[in-house]
């Protein structure tokens, strides 16, 4: 299963940063935490989708829209 | 007080109060989606909030849209270029509301100002600094609430997926849907009724009324919250629409999430000085609650024309500002 979370959290990940030397000095941590998160993001989503290719029956827990 | 700065302060007013009601929609949008509140109560919430935020924030956005868009030493914000970067931020809000899009009032009058002070004098005018911090935001605005919204929804899934009473559970996420609506209307309050201080701030120093140093006087900033607390009200129907059903389905633990995230940023971005749109932090939350289940959970289409509306809308209003401040230059 392909989980197309991680292109957009990856994506995201990459333009936050890519943000980084516009931001003003004041608010630069901004991008650069917005960027991590992103990335943090990205690998707990690979995790997952490792997780479930080792457990195929495992349909995962319940969601805010559940 | 001159006719043409009285017409100026006016006109802000009636922005914010068309403000009011362009973006309603977003502070009441989940709360009525989830049926936490009734339409009819869901936008009392909101007007009274909207309007209390007075009391949480200071005028630093007031003073980043007066002081920071355009250059305040080359004088070019006159009352005639005011006036026109009002009336493209005023046109361009008029012509998204008929489309039924969700776009930013924060970006049209930072576009419309640019655009009216580029007309008169050139782009040299532009503070580059400024228009570089607004810009920023305006792509991380909505992906802070989208990744803060995600990362309180697994932050309460992960603290009581173990819970089995779910209605019971539901009913005090409902609960905390009202504090989390309150929250995110006062950051639209705080954040939206600045941009109108800050117009009203700029055509006061241009008339000679206040020094270039002045802070906002207090019944700017009041009158500025009572007529975004009025306008909501007023409603924007069409785009709770949009903003609470066609972008993805929520419940109320979904609403929570989105609408604290989307506060938080706002609490930030208000004390930070940046004027940021509200309509793009509550989309990127909204999208964040949609994305803890799938990306297919969120839809794309209309998320899509959401993000083509937020592209135009600085140039649009640039445009608009453009030809109106040609206009108040060949009738003067």
């Amino acid at each position: 299963m392909n989980d197309r979370r991680i292109w957009f959290f990856l994506v995201a990940a990459v333009a936050s940063g890519a943000l980084t030397p516009l931001a003003p000095d004041q608010i630069r941590w901004v991008p650069v935490a917005t960027s991590v998160a992103y990335a943090v993001l990205t690998i707990l989503v690979a995790l997952d989708m490792a997780s479930r290719r080792g457990h195929p029956g495992h349909g995962g827990g319940p969601t805010p829209e559940e | 007080m001159e006719l043409g700065v009285i017409v100026v302060i006016v006109m802000a007013l009636a922005f914010d109060y068309t403000n009011g009601f362009h973006d309603a929609a977003n502070s009441i949008a989940t709360v009525v989606a989830t049926q936490v509140l009734s339409p009819r109560r869901a936008v009392a919430w909101a007007a009274f909030f909207n309007f209390a935020a007075f009391l949480v924030f200071g005028t630093e956005v007031a003073t980043t849209i007066a002081k920071d868009v355009v250059d305040p030493s080359r004088n070019v914000l006159t009352v005639g270029v005011i006036f026109a970067g009002l009336v493209g931020a005023i046109g361009w809000n008029l012509v998204t509301f008929y489309l039924g899009l969700p776009t930013s009032s924060s970006h049209a009058l930072v576009g419309g100002m640019a655009g009216a002070a580029v007309a008169r004098a050139g782009f040299g005018v532009v503070q580059e600094e400024g228009l570089r911090k607004i810009g920023l935001f305006i792509v991380l605005s909505p992906l802070v609430g989208l990744a803060l919204a995600l990362y309180i929804s697994l932050i309460i899934l992960w603290s009581f997926h173990r819970v089995r009473r779910v209605e019971r559970l539901n009913r005090t996420f409902r609960r905390g849907q009202l504090l989390s609506a309150a929250a995110f209307s006062l950051g639209h309050g705080g954040n939206d009724a600045q941009k109108t201080m800050g117009i009203i701030l700029a055509v006061l120093i241009a008339g000679g009324h206040l020094d270039p140093s002045a802070d906002v006087p207090l019944w700017v900033v009041l009158s500025a919250h009572t007529a975004i607390g009025l306008g909501t009200p007023s409603g924007g129907w069409r785009i709770v629409k949009t903003m609470g059903s066609r972008i993805t389905r929520l419940k109320p633990v979904g609403g929570l999430a989105a609408e604290s995230a989307a506060a938080a940023t706002l609490f930030f971005t208000a004390s930070a000085g940046i004027p940021v749109s509200t309509t793009h932090t509550i989309t990127g939350a909204i999208v964040g609650v949609g994305a803890t289940r799938r990306l297919s959970a969120v839809r794309w289409g209309v998320a899509r024309r959401v993000v083509l509306a937020w592209v135009l809308t600085i140039p649009g209003a640039f445009a608009i500002a453009w030809l109106a401040e040609h206009v108040v230059r060949f009738g003067a």
